[in-house]
């Protein structure tokens, strides 16, 4: 997405709903990987299940890592309600079942929308969501969820 | 990575560079230091009363509670009431280890602490997995997780479907395989091991091979799930044996009361209800439905009829509305045991009477508030009607009670997860 950034009157505008995002709370949330991923696109029922989890795998059989934002924060909450359905308790409850069947362990979670990016570029499979305004030429978008 | 050349002035795509740079710079550092074992303690509990409006027997939520409200306690606190610990130790991306212990009431009527779980986890590729120790076992939808009430929406499984599930865990080893169709989730766990189950009263199941296999499908909002279980166990109780060896061996007059006849020696007859390396299955179908504001969950089971435990069927459906914090549920859930066959031996048939008069239904109603982060309370009201002549799966049943009532049972719940 590096075509959002030849402006700069854009990019400044980018900067400020970045800055902006923790207060934002109805912000469009953008499914990441790292720029390098091979991986084309997702479908609204791929990333709900993935975070659900459900499945286990990227489109193309990879190891998910999945990448969570702080409990509490709009990104996060936005995030599982458009993509699940499911609001904060209804998350934890999920995960609970999960955690203490041993089946699976919760998302690893970062600081915010920067770090998410970060840990994106940085692991391969990972996958996380950031504000749309947050995205930028680190990560590629799967699915922006409005 | 981006170099910087001092002859570019500082544009905000250099700036951009630039951050990308000290991103990549930080995260490199965070995967040093992520090489190491990565540890995590988490947990679970409740804090839960109930009450029962029969004091002639009491209610339990699990075949290895030896007592509960009703005869024992008018108000029981030992119910529903645990705290669990779990370590999660995970050493590289393919290697993990989990270790959980819980205390809650036990077959032998302490709190007891109890290594519940406690397993290593090799994630051969991406979509299979396998694990090796003691293991939950997981023979119907909520088995695995039964004892995380923050999990579930209800205060306890339905009773007339879990009550009578066990083993609860075994030691053995599972392979979990998952994969995806378009948008259709799929996941298959085989498992196989043993157990030993203690049971009050000095009962100990000795399960010599549990082995079972179960799938599960996600289709949207839609989840089914099949399983099946096979059993191969050793009965072991002081008491039964002891009746069982005079079915084979004959009672002699008066042996089972003042003038009671003679009964001749049948060791055919003891050996079909009692004797080593039993063999049964159960088999189960669920569907389940969770959009979000509104959920639907259903199973049915059967177990086959083996030793002195009938033919049995067992089913539930759980729905409930979440209103923001507020989730108001209905269940209707049953046991149905199957009568046998009269055997002529009195006293064989007397066992088995006592084991098949065990049906019960149930209709229960309530509401769960997520009150404030990681924890909920619940309050729920069961109403369970026995079939006639039946005393349900009811424990400690004195000689006042009335087999067919209709027994209420209260239930207030606070559960949480740290």
């Amino acid at each position: 997405m590096t075509t959002n950034f030849k402006h700069p009157l854009r990019l400044a505008l980018l900067a400020a709903s970045a800055v902006l995002c923790f207060s934002q709370a109805h912000a469009a949330q953008a499914v990441v990987v790292s720029a390098k991923s091979t991986v084309p696109a997702m479908t609204p029922d791929q990333v709900s299940q993935l975070f659900l989890g459900k499945t286990s795998t990227l489109p193309g059989g990879v190891a998910a890592v999945l990448i969570d934002q702080p409990e509490g924060s709009p990104a996060r909450d936005e995030f599982y309600t458009k993509a699940t359905g499911k609001n904060a308790a209804q998350m934890k409850a999920l995960w609970s079942r999960l955690t203490f069947s041993g089946a699976a362990q919760p998302p690893k979670v970062v600081a915010g929308p920067a770090e998410v990016k970060k840990a994106v570029a940085d692991t391969p499979g990972a996958i996380g969501y950031i504000d749309k305004g947050a995205v930028d030429g680190t990560v590629k978008v799967l699915l922006t969820l409005e | 990575m981006h170099s910087v050349s001092r002859r570019q002035a500082l544009s905000p795509r250099r700036l951009v560079r630039l951050s990308t740079a000290a991103a990549a710079l930080l995260a490199c550092q965070a995967s040093a230091w992520a090489d190491g074992p990565q540890f995590r303690f988490s947990g679970f509990g409740t804090l839960g009363v109930a009450h029962s409006t029969n004091k002639q027997a009491d209610y339990t939520a699990n075949f290895d509670q030896p007592s509960g409200p009703g005869y024992s306690r008018s108000w029981d606190a030992g119910l529903d009431s645990k705290l669990a610990g779990q370590m999660d130790v995970t050493f590289s991306s393919k290697f993990s280890a989990t270790a959980q212990v819980e205390t809650r009431r036990r077959y032998d009527a302490s709190f007891k602490p109890d290594l519940m779980l406690a397993f290593g986890k090799w994630q051969a590729t991406p979509e299979v997995s396998v694990r090796l120790g003691r293991l939950p076992y997981p023979a119907f939808l909520i088995s695995d997780y039964r004892e995380v009430g923050y999990s579930q929406t209800t205060v306890r499984p339905p009773v007339d479907f879990y009550q009578g599930v066990f083993p609860r865990r075994f030691t053995g080893a599972d392979v979990t395989w998952r994969t995806s169709v378009d948008s259709v989730a799929l996941k298959a766990i085989g498992f196989y091991g043993k157990e030993l189950a203690k049971l009050p009263n000095g009962i100990e199941i000795d399960f010599t091979r549990v082995y079972g296999l179960n799938l599960s499908a996600d289709v949207g909002d839609m989840n089914y799930r099949i399983s099946y279980m096979d059993f191969k166990f050793n009965p072991s109780s002081a008491q039964l044996g002891a009746v069982f060896q005079g079915v084979a061996f004959g009672f002699p007059a008066g042996a089972l009361g003042t003038g009671s006849p003679a009964i001749p020696g049948d060791p055919a007859l003891a050996n079909a209800y009692y004797r080593p390396g039993m063999h049964t299955f159960y088999g189960s179908l669920s569907a389940n439905y969770d959009p979000g504001d509104w959920f639907v969950n259903s199973e049915v089971a059967m177990a086959q009829a083996v030793s002195f435990f009938p033919q049995r069927q067992f089913y539930y459906v759980t729905s409930g509305v979440r209103l923001d914090k507020f989730t108001p549920y209905a269940t209707v859930s049953g046991m149905l045991a199957e009568n046998f066959a009269v055997t002529g031996h009195p006293v064989v048939d007397q066992i088995l009477a006592g084991s098949q008069a065990s049906s019960q239904r149930t209709v229960g109603i309530g509401l769960r508030w997520d009150a404030v982060k990681n924890v909920a309370l619940k309050t729920q009201f069961d109403s369970v009607k026995l079939d006639t002549g039946s005393t349900g799966q009811f424990a400690n049943v004195q000689p006042g009670f009335t087999p067919g009532s209709r027994i209420g049972i209260f239930s207030l719940a606070v559960d949480f997860v740290f």
